[in-house]
């Protein structure tokens, strides 16, 4: 049969081919529904075929027994990833699946790797947290304290472990007789988590008041118990302070961030859960003595005080004594002070009579003899020549006196003639109706002028006044 | 070995409580200022304190114990001997 020509329809029975797509737009279409349902997955499985390019992306196979895929991890992811990828690692990875059309191949391009283990328990933990962070039984304010000194200490770890051996050898090294009651379970593997569980129950029961949840060291899925959430709530839903002691000393088990206090070690545990006994008792044994010794020393002291009160309130027979001693004393004391006057006394009058006798007046009697006899002498001889010359002297002077003694003359019945103070010797020197005094040999007259030169002269055989008359130049002014 | 001073302890326990009071009075007895009534009851209330602390102390017996479930099912809890080794 013939191919139909164009416009022909040809044979009904004959097949009709559809258009052909190029093999790009094969692959666009193939691409656009892959590409989208796969953006972002999580994938598990094996690394085979892995290889390290130099320019730092990673090539592997992941795979598993049914199928397997091409991956690649970019440079700037692999940088990020924190474990040794190598063949035969079983991994869980994210990315998402890329259609290389050059090469008509699929990828996974991974973002995320990580061991597959881990990676869960990562996750798993992780989430864990966060819902007992909400919960708020992380919170540090919620962490009690652990009593000072228990009455019973409950252990939760595995009987025949190491842990336990030296958690009860440091305890009762500490404290020997304190009680502990143990309550074994698995510390490890299927079911360890409610074993543990159902002993912390347990202990808290019997009156336990602080529990210890306790294991040695041991790798992440050995500790994976400690992790359970459903412990860690029980933990925190314990009636008495919780200690957590894991021995992995770097990570934190999620028991360990629950618990009230976490402890690095069993010994740890049982440094903080009890106190040195000795200590103890030797604090109470020093505290007893201090009482004793304050209370006998108050004791001793408020006997002395008595004793001394007492003695002040003697007998009335030693008082009296002590009166009669008193009085002796005092008496004593006078006398001793009357002998010390007088012989004081007697020392002073000593004393003067010895000055006295010191001073022997015989010899100044003498002395003022000599004096007397000699100033005699001094005498003599003046009056013999100084005094005679004196007298002669004072006669001459005496004779110079004599003319103006004036008081002879007054005995004579002359009148001495006073005008304003001064002598008057001319009748000129006055004026009419001037006031005079006169001095006599005794006493004196005021009297007045009443004329001059008028009538007799009283004295006759004179000579006339020079230049006189009634009326004559006179004093002027007044008297 | 570290002494009880760099542990968390609870506010006040019942020995911790005793032992504070003791100091108290020990104080006040020292101090003198008391009278003789006083200090004679503070004497004996001391003493008392000092016997109570010394009893919680001498009190407790060393046992350890081991819970352990019965046959009945019941919990009970025998003597322990650490290197014994009761399993669960």
């Amino acid at each position: 049969m013939a191919a139909p020509k164009p416009g022909e329809t040809g044979d009904l029975f004959a097949l009709a081919r559809p258009r052909a797509l190029s093999v790009g737009e094969l692959t666009r279409l193939m691409r656009a529904q892959l590409e989208p349902r796969f953006r972002d997955v999580w994938v598990a499985g094996e690394i085979a075929s892995l290889r390290r390019q130099s320019s730092g992306h990673l090539y592997f196979a992941l795979k598993d027994a049914d199928a397997s895929i091409g991956a690649v991890v970019w440079s700037s992811q692999a940088r990020r990833v924190q474990f040794a990828l190598e063949d035969g690692l079983e991994v869980v990875a994210r990315g998402h699946v890329e259609i290389y059309p050059p090469h008509g191949k699929y990828q996974l391009i991974v973002q995320e790797i990580e061991p597959r283990g881990a990676g869960a328990h990562a996750l798993l933990l992780k989430q864990v947290k966060e819902r007992l962070q909400k919960d708020g039984l992380l919170d540090p304010a919620r962490k009690r304290p652990l009593p000072f000194l228990p009455r019973r200490v409950g252990v939760a770890t595995s009987p025949t472990g190491a842990a336990l051996r030296d958690f009860l050898r440091v305890l009762h090294g500490r404290f020997p007789t304190m009680p502990v009651l143990v309550a074994p379970c698995r510390v490890q593997g299927d079911g360890a988590a409610a074993m543990l569980i159902s002993s912390v129950r347990a202990l808290c029961r019997a009156g336990c008041d602080v529990v210890v949840v306790t294991r040695g060291g041991g790798s992440q899925d050995e500790l994976a118990a400690f992790d359970d959430e459903r412990l860690a709530r029980a933990l925190a839903a314990c009636p008495v302070p919780v200690v957590s002691a894991v021995g992995h000393e770097v990570d934190f088990t999620v028991a360990d961030l629950v618990a009230d206090v976490r402890a690095a070690t069993p010994t740890h545990a049982a440094q903080l859960v009890v106190p040195v006994k000795e200590d103890l008792v030797a604090r109470v044994a020093a505290l007893r003595a201090r009482l004793h010794r304050a209370a006998s020393e108050g004791v001793a002291a408020r006997r002395r005080e008595v004793r001394a009160l007492r003695a002040e309130l003697a007998d009335p027979g030693r008082l009296a004594s002590q009166q009669r001693h008193r009085v002796d004393d005092l008496l004593h004391r006078a006398e001793g002070v009357a002998r010390a006057r007088a012989r004081a006394e007697r020392e002073r009058v000593g004393a003067v009579r010895a000055r006295l006798a010191r001073a022997d007046p015989r010899g100044r009697v003498r002395a003022l003899v000599r004096r007397a006899e000699d100033a005699a002498r001094r005498l003599g001889r003046w009056e013999a020549t100084t005094f005679p010359r004196e007298r002669l002297r004072l006669e001459r002077l005496r004779a110079r006196l004599e003319p103006a003694n004036v008081a002879k003359l007054l005995e004579r019945g002359f009148a001495l003639v006073l005008a304003r103070g001064r002598a008057v010797t001319q009748s000129g020197e006055v004026a009419e109706g001037e006031t005079l005094r006169i001095a006599l040999a005794r006493g004196w007259l005021e009297a007045r002028v009443e004329g001059r030169d008028v009538g007799a002269d009283p004295l006759p055989g004179r000579e006339a006044a020079a230049g006189h008359g009634p009326g004559g130049e006179g004093p002027t002014g007044d008297g | 070995m570290s002494t009880t001073e760099d542990r968390p302890t609870a506010a006040v326990g019942t020995y911790d409580a005793v032992v504070a009071r003791l100091e108290r009075v020990v104080g006040e007895l020292e101090s003198g200022q008391l009278s003789l009534e006083q200090s004679i009851e503070k004497f004996a209330e001391g003493v008392k304190l000092a016997a109570e602390a010394t009893r919680k102390l001498d009190e407790a017996e060393r046992r350890i114990e081991i819970l352990v479930r019965n046959a009945d099912g019941s919990e009970g809890e025998v003597p322990f001997e650490p290197d014994g080794g009761k399993g669960p």
